[in-house]
Order: structure tokens, then C-alpha cells, then sequence
């Protein structure tokens, strides 16, 4: 049997090795095998823990499936047993960069089935949170990206501008990260003295420092544009089948934003651009993050010039018993759209609620779009997602 | 190509610019920042000021707090009233919500600016403030009774309509629920 096979192969041998190995035929004739390598679930350029099963041919990806659940706690059924208040704080836990755009699909959804009016105040507080969280996760986003192609010193300049916007989220909400300051009804606190005008110096200074250590400091450099550009690219019916939002979606050219085509909170009043782009690769998304940070400056400024005055919260009494029914709420995260369905049944906590997460939503485009890519482009192709362990999770 | 390298150069003028710039870092055991003034620290009681109205207890969301509540003349009105004879916060189980402070009716559990909670043992972060210590491992309240299914609830309904006698569990169950609250 073997002596026969032997045979064969040396019948068959001609021309260079590569050139054999490209040929199908000689590849199904000598059982040449793809690779399957393991990639995760600990791998230092992962956004958290992911395993990543990867059927290699030499470092062209032939297939790519990802693995999930080393971080599930079980969200949606902690948030059935407890009552609709306490269930705010562990949204936070979700997508744990960018925890404001979390509470802020739950209070809606419950709200939408209690029906509650909220003071005005209130809804530009949460506008003004969102943007800066939005703020703070686009820019390390970006960092991200290029510390994953190797590069280190944009994590680091974004990062100091998160730990700057932290600071101003901590002075109104207590917490630099779980901050549990959206309640139903309209939001913990009203803002400490003195913080918008802060916000609006702190807004000053970033336009130039984004400017300078984030965008010119990647968008020129040629390693940058030779491992971003036409990587990871998606056609706009693709991205649509695949369920991406956010960034990537926009990337692709398809206009399609939350904000603005299903207006929550006091967007409807605010003037501000929905950024696309139509390469779809890699370099697209980044650019529409890059756009969305300067929508997000401009709505933070919009907000501080119109903020009302009055009240934070409404009154819904203190018992929260909402008539059998289901809500719904959708926000623009910065990796997507996040949705929360909560279904009642009359009694202090929610029959069911589920959380359409834009990290586990766009991670099918692992799928899709990998294969055929080098084994080094997964990467990017990942900070382009830029998914968050806790979000695909849950 | 001419333009070849100077994306880098430009790049590495910037990271120069920013070497000379003041550090933003500090050593943190060392340098301790200003915290604001709504820092959700570790939680602390006013023993003096509690109530024992166990509302705190009650919308923990992680069951860290335990009171053991007595009846007790401590003003000397005659009245007995209810005591908190033992009070635990378990820090091991704290998420640092903040709903118990935001549920108190007289403001006695508050958050510090104390946030360094570490200790070789489990137990060590259960913080007694009563005048007897409280088993913290113990769940203070008794486990959440399994939800009716959907299916279930609507046969209850269906009871309801025909003015059966298990239309006075769930009557009993809201009055119970409700003095809770007022208590």
C-alpha cells in the first residue's frame, strides 16, 4: 500500500515543490493536509479571552471559527431574578468599554414598558454621558488597532485621554468603570458644579491633541497603510447579511445609524453627521472612528450649550411594577447597535430580557471574512470588530 | 517613491514632541490622587443613626448586607423599637452600587473614599458594626421562589377569574410584601 503510493508521488514530481503543493490535484492525490492551529484562548493580542480555530494552508487562513464563552456569567437570567432596578448595574458588566451606552438600552426598554416621560435634564445628561463614553472608547479603539499591528505609542496617548475623560465621568458618577448612574426614569444625580464648563476646556484641548498623537501621528505611516489597506474587506450586502453595525457597517458605505434613523433620547435635536466611508476594509472603519470622534466633540458641545435646567428623574414611584408587556430600547454603541428586549409579566423583575450585543453580533464576520487572508491579518481584522470579551459573552 | 518613510518620520517627530512633555504618570502607592466627591468607596454604617428598617437588606443585589434585627427601648420613650443588634457588610460580595445608600431613609450607610479592600481571608472583608457579630456566609434573605411559567401564570389567572380560594395566596403574598416596605 505504501510502496504504492511511493510510487506515485514519484511519478507525479515535477516542477518546483510550491508549484506541487498549489496544485490541487496533488494536493487531494498525497493527502497534503491544511494546518489547524489554535489561536487563543490567551493570546496576548486578543480582545479578551476568544479561541480562534484556524484551518492554516502555509499562512493563508482557509477557515476560521471562532470559540466563545470563556467569560459567560449568565446575564440575562441574573437579570431575570432580580427586581428591574438592581438589574442596571449589571449591564454595566457587559461591555465593560462603554458600560454607558449598556445602561442606557436597559432604562430604555424598561421605560418604553412603563411608559415614562422623562424631564428634559434628564435626557441631556444622558446624551452628554454617551458622547463622552463614545469619546473615550473610539480613541483607544484606534490605539488598539495599532497596538495589535505592533505599534505601542498610540495606546499610550490614548489612553491618557480616557483616563482624562474618566476623570470627568468619576466627578459626576462615583465610579472610573462600573458606573451605575442611569436609573429608570432618568439618571442618579444632577452634575456637580462647575463640570461643563471643565467638559468644554477638556474638549478645547483634545481637537488638537487628536489631532496631532492620534491622527497624524497613524494616518500617514506607511507600515499603517500596508497592513490596513484592502485588508478585511466586506461589499455593503455582505456586511448587511453578516449583522454587523457600527463602524465596519459604516465603513462599507451603508448609512445606517441609530442616532439618526431611530432617534432615542434628545438626538432628534442635535445636529451631527453620520461618518461613512466605502472602502471597507480595515482603513475605512478606522477612518469612521476617526470621524466619530469629531461628531461626538461636536454633539458634547451642542449638549453643553443647550443644556436645561430642571429636574433629573421622573416619578415612578418606588415599587417598579410594569403591566405585562415587552419593551424595547436600541442605542448606538460605539461597536454597533445594542438592544435590549425585556418582556413583563406584571411582577417586580423581568420574565425575560435579551441583549443584542454589537461585539457577539459582529463576530460572525470572523467567518466570513477571514478565509483567505493571511494568518498576520486576523488581527486587524479584529480591531476593526474591536469586540469586548464581556459584550460577546455576556 | 519619494514620499517613502516620511509617515514614519513624521510619527517619531510627534512621540519626540511628546517626550518633552510633562509625565502624566504617577506611582500610585506613593501619589495618591484627590477623589472626588461622589467616590462609591467601601461602605460604612452610622450605627447610631440606623433604624433597622432592613430596607437596605432587603435591595441588595448581591446579598452583601446582613442586620439582625431585635425590639429594643434604646431611647427610653417606653416603645420598643427595632434594633440592629448585628450589622455586616461583606466586601467580598460589595459591587459598590450605591442602591442601599440611595434607599436609606435617614443617610446612616454612606460610601467612604476608602477603596483598597484586601485581606488573606474571605471573612476579614466581612466588616462587623453591630454589637454582635452576624455570620456573613449566611444569605440574609431566603432564596428567589421560582417564577411561574408562562403557561402556569396564565392557569392562575384563569383561577382568578373564577373567585377559587388561591385567590388569596397572591393577595397574602403582596400585603406581606408591602408591610416589609413600610416597615
Amino acid at each position: 500500500m505504501l510502496s504504492e503510493e511511493r510510487r506515485n508521488e514519484t511519478v507525479a514530481l515535477d516542477g518546483t515543490a510550491s508549484e506541487r503543493l498549489a496544485r490541487p490535484d496533488i494536493r487531494s492525490e498525497f493527502g497534503l493536509e491544511t494546518m489547524d492551529m489554535n489561536m487563543g484562548p490567551q493570546h496576548p493580542a486578543m480582545h479578551g479571552l476568544l479561541r480562534l480555530i484556524l484551518e492554516l494552508d502555509g499562512e493563508t487562513v482557509m477557515r476560521c471559527d471562532p470559540v466563545m464563552g470563556y467569560l459567560h456569567r449568565s446575564q440575562e437570567k441574573i437579570a431575570e431574578n432580580r427586581m428591574y432596578p438592581a438589574v442596571v448595574p449589571m449591564t454595566d458588566r457587559l461591555d465593560y468599554f462603554a458600560n454607558i451606552h449598556n445602561e442606557h438600552g436597559y432604562v430604555l426598554a424598561v421605560e418604553d414598558l412603563l411608559d415614562a416621560e422623562l424631564p428634559p435634564r434628564a435626557e441631556y445628561i444622558r446624551v452628554l454621558m454617551s458622547e463622552l463614553m463614545r469619546l473615550a472608547s473610539h480613541i483607544p479603539s484606534i490605539g488598539f488597532l495599532m497596538l495589535e499591528l505592533g505599534a505601542f505609542t498610540p495606546i499610550l496617548y490614548a489612553f491618557r485621554e480616557r483616563e482624562r475623560i474618566q476623570n470627568f465621568l468619576e466627578a459626576i458618577t462615583g465610579a472610573r468603570m462600573m458606573f451605575h448612574y442611569f436609573r429608570i426614569g432618568g439618571v442618579k444625580a444632577d452634575l456637580p458644579p462647575g463640570i461643563l464648563e471643565e467638559i468644554s476646556e477638556y474638549l478645547d484641548g483634545l481637537e488638537g491633541r487628536f489631532q496631532t498623537d492620534t491622527v497624524d501621528l497613524v494616518t500617514g505611516s506607511e507600515i499603517y497603510v500596508a497592513r490596513t489597506k484592502g485588508v478585511g474587506r466586506m461589499t455593503p450586502e455582505q456586511a448587511l447579511d453578516i449583522g454587523v453595525t457600527g463602524p465596519p457597517l459604516r465603513g462599507t458605505g451603508v448609512d445606517f445609524d441609530i442616532r439618526r434613523d431611530y432617534p432615542y433620547s434628545v438626538y432628534n435635536e442635535l445636529d451631527f453627521n453620520v461618518v461613512t466611508d466605502d472602502a471597507g476594509d480595515v482603513a475605512a472603519s478606522y477612518r469612521v472612528r476617526i470621524g466619530e470622534v469629531w461628531q461626538s466633540i461636536r454633539i458634547i458641545r451642542q449638549v453643553i450649550e443647550k443644556m436645561p435646567e430642571g429636574p433629573v428623574m421622573a416619578d415612578l414611584g418606588r415599587r417598579l411594577r410594569p403591566k405585562e408587556g415587552d419593551g424595547f430600547g436600541r442605542v448606538e454603541s460605539p461597536r454597533g447597535e445594542y438592544a435590549v428586549h425585556v418582556v413583563s409579566d406584571g411582577s417586580d423583575s423581568a420574565y425575560r430580557v435579551h441583549y443584542r450585543d454589537p461585539s457577539f453580533c459582529s463576530m460572525q464576520l470572523l467567518q466570513e471574512v477571514v478565509p483567505g487572508h493571511y494568518l498576520p491579518d486576523i488581527m486587524p481584522i479584529m480591531g476593526m470588530i474591536d469586540p469586548v470579551s464581556g459584550g460577546w459573552d455576556k | 517613491m519619494p514620499q517613502l518613510g516620511q509617515g514614519i518620520l513624521k510619527g517619531m517627530s510627534i512621540t519626540l514632541r511628546n517626550l518633552f512633555k510633562n509625565k502624566i504618570t504617577r506611582q500610585y502607592p506613593e501619589y495618591k490622587r484627590d477623589l472626588p466627591d461622589r467616590t462609591r468607596g467601601m461602605l460604612t454604617v452610622d450605627m447610631d443613626r440606623c433604624i433597622a428598617c432592613l430596607q437596605c437588606m432587603r435591595v441588595c443585589p448581591d446579598h452583601c448586607i446582613s442586620i439582625e434585627q431585635t425590639k429594643r427601648d434604646a431611647d427610653g420613650s417606653g416603645k420598643p423599637k427595632p434594633y440592629a443588634v448585628g450589622f455586616v457588610i461583606d466586601d467580598s460580595r460589595c459591587m459598590y452600587c450605591s442602591l442601599c445608600v440611595e434607599v436609606c431613609p435617614v443617610n446612616c450607610i454612606y460610601h467612604t473614599e476608602e477603596f483598597e479592600a484586601q485581606a488573606y481571608n474571605r471573612l476579614e472583608l466581612a466588616r462587623q458594626f453591630g454589637e454582635r457579630p452576624v455570620d456573613p456566609t449566611i444569605d440574609p434573605r431566603p432564596p428567589v421562589k421560582k417564577k411561574p411559567k408562562k403557561a402556569a401564570a396564565k392557569g392562575k389567572a384563569d383561577e382568578k377569574a373564577d373567585g377559587d380560594a388561591p385567590k388569596k395566596a397572591p393577595a397574602k403574598a403582596a400585603g406581606k410584601s408591602s408591610e416589609g416596605d413600610a416597615a
